[in-house]
């Protein structure tokens, strides 16, 4: 128990010693991961859009493909559909990184000197979740290019929601970040 | 001294003679069930583009990022995957029902645990805690109340060798410690973590969440974001309610109402976000204070049923000596979680 508080500790230095070993003890089958909406609550929309390519060179637009996980969610409130945690999972995972690695970076930033590029591992779980992702989308895509698609590219967004001092401001639309990622051959995805 | 140390063993005696929050527990074990089983049952139409071999994730990458094991990985066989996936269905049904015993707990643990890792994107806090508690479960009684009269089970525990048997009552108390232990911690790390962010200290962090379509019941989650007063209180309240859950639950005066607070704050969280797993889940924890009022619960019913009445009391005195009045009923849960509190008061 006194382990499974420590791996639940801020960074400290502490955890910066026994926190390789204690994880070593609770993962996977006790792992522990209690932050719950904190410390910084979401306060965005995520989402990917996707676009096809098909056999006769065309491309077609974009197409939102997680929208229907979401409104399945939100149609029942006794066991909804967990879909969308398929394309949550993995845009957490693009966007979010270990905190040390983050505090270091952030540092980088501040002081304006060149950021640590990705590790490897980063690289691994970066390109795991673009294919995740690429296959969700192309499997919600069944009848586009009449079936012939060659290559999927997605699209990550973020909508940052208007804040709190705007909440009475009705044109207030938050910013939306745009992220797109490389085109993959649907040949590798199914 | 020598009272105290009289005191001591006096305490070390009731800790290894009497069961505590059995009736908890046994909630704890059939709400758990429940969950379970929906996990299988709310997403049976979607199961094999979720977690099926050809499904959004292949058998092959699944294998590749898989921690720890999974029965999902021993074939890639659709009709093996149709096979695990309903026996999982049967194994939580079981569980829930009261069937089959720890053994049976065992078992849905196994699946339980497969299937997770069979789709870890879906997973959420509850699941987490789920499998983490389940086994601490597997140290108490948790199938003597509750469940459904099985012979074979009585049969089996009578041939176990007596030194074994008397190590039953202390296991049990630490299975029950743990999840209690356990419970606190979750509360509150995410206590603690809430006060650090800087939109939960300004008061204002249930409008960002509640916002997020992921998280929104169109039509009723506007009427508490956009009421400033509803979106302070309940921020404050929330982190309040998270960080001092574990002082509600040491003070025997304050438990009930720890646990009922708990249970009102996790309905809201299912009913305006949608997570009813995992709303469910910390729930069934919280069911391990509140013992005293299940035990309660249960005598009124009973009550109210008098054909039942003579066959179920009779299988009670039988299962263990669980006092069936009412005011000792509350007592001994009431006093026997305090016992816990050195160790907790050390987590937190």
């Amino acid at each position: 128990m006194t382990m499974a508080a420590l791996s639940q500790a801020p960074l400290n230095p502490a955890k910066l010693v026994y926190g390789d070993r204690v994880a070593e003890y609770l993962d996977p089958y006790f792992s522990q991961n209690w932050q719950l909406f904190a410390p910084t609550p979401l306060s965005d929309d995520r989402g990917v859009l996707a676009r096809a390519a098909c056999a006769d060179g065309s491309v077609t637009q974009y197409y939102d493909v997680s929208a229907r996980g979401v409104q399945k969610v939100q149609s029942s409130r006794f066991f909804p559909s967990r879909e969308n945690r398929i394309v949550s999972a993995h845009l957490q995972n693009l966007t979010s990184s270990e905190e040390l690695l983050r505090r270091i970076r952030q540092q980088q930033t501040n002081d304006k000197k060149p950021l640590l590029p990705p590790l490897p591992y980063e690289k691994a779980t970066e390109a795991d979740s673009i294919e995740g992702l690429s296959r969700y989308a192309y499997d919600q895509l069944p009848a586009v290019c009449d079936g012939e698609t060659e290559r999927i590219q997605i699209r990550m967004y973020v909508h940052e929601l208007p804040p709190w001092s705007k909440r009475h401001d009705p044109s207030a639309e938050g910013k939306v970040l745009v992220h797109d990622f490389a085109w993959q051959k649907t040949g590798d995805l199914r | 001294m020598k009272k105290s140390l009289g005191n001591i063993t006096d305490r070390l005696d009731f800790w290894s003679l009497r069961p505590v929050a059995v009736t908890g527990v046994s909630g704890t074990r059939v709400l758990l069930g429940f969950v379970g089983l929906m996990y299988y049952v709310s997403q049976y139409q979607e199961r094999n583009y979720l977690f099926g071999p050809d499904g959004v994730l292949p058998h092959e990458d699944f294998k590749a990022q898989l921690t720890g094991f999974s029965l999902y990985t021993l074939s890639a066989s659709p009709w093996y995957f149709q096979l695990v996936y309903h026996l999982g269905i049967a194994a939580a049904l079981a569980v829930m029902l009261g069937v089959g015993g720890r053994p049976g707990l065992a078992v849905h643990w196994t699946l339980l645990w497969s299937v997770y890792q069979r789709q870890p994107g879906l997973l959420d806090g509850g699941d987490n805690l789920a499998y983490v508690v389940i086994p601490f479960l597997l140290l108490t009684r948790c199938y003597d109340r509750f469940a459904l009269p099985v012979g074979l089970a009585s049969r089996l525990a009578r041939r176990v060798p007596g030194h074994l048997r008397a190590l039953s009552v202390p296991f049990h108390n630490l299975g029950v410690l743990m999840v209690a232990a356990q419970i606190c911690l979750v509360y509150v790390v995410s206590g603690l973590y809430k006060v650090m962010g800087e939109e939960w200290q300004d008061g204002t962090a249930l409008f960002y969440i509640m916002r997020v379509a992921e998280f929104e019941l169109p039509g009723w989650s506007h009427l508490v974001y956009e009421n400033d007063a509803l979106v302070v209180l309940g921020t404050y309240g929330t982190v309040a309610f998270l960080v001092y859950f574990p002082v509600g639950v040491l003070v025997p005066a304050l438990r009930p109402w720890a646990a009922a607070a708990s249970i009102c704050f996790h309905l809201s969280i299912a009913f305006f976000m949608g997570l009813t797993g995992f709303a469910l889940t910390m729930i069934a924890c919280d069911l391990v204070f509140l013992s005293g009022a299940l035990d309660r619960a249960l005598l009124w019913v009973r009550g109210r049923l008098p054909g039942s009445r003579a066959s179920r009391s009779g299988r009670t005195s039988q299962a263990d000596a669980a006092p069936a009045d009412p005011a000792t009923a509350e007592r001994p849960s009431g006093e026997n979680t305090t016992q816990p509190s050195a160790p907790q008061a050390e987590l937190v």
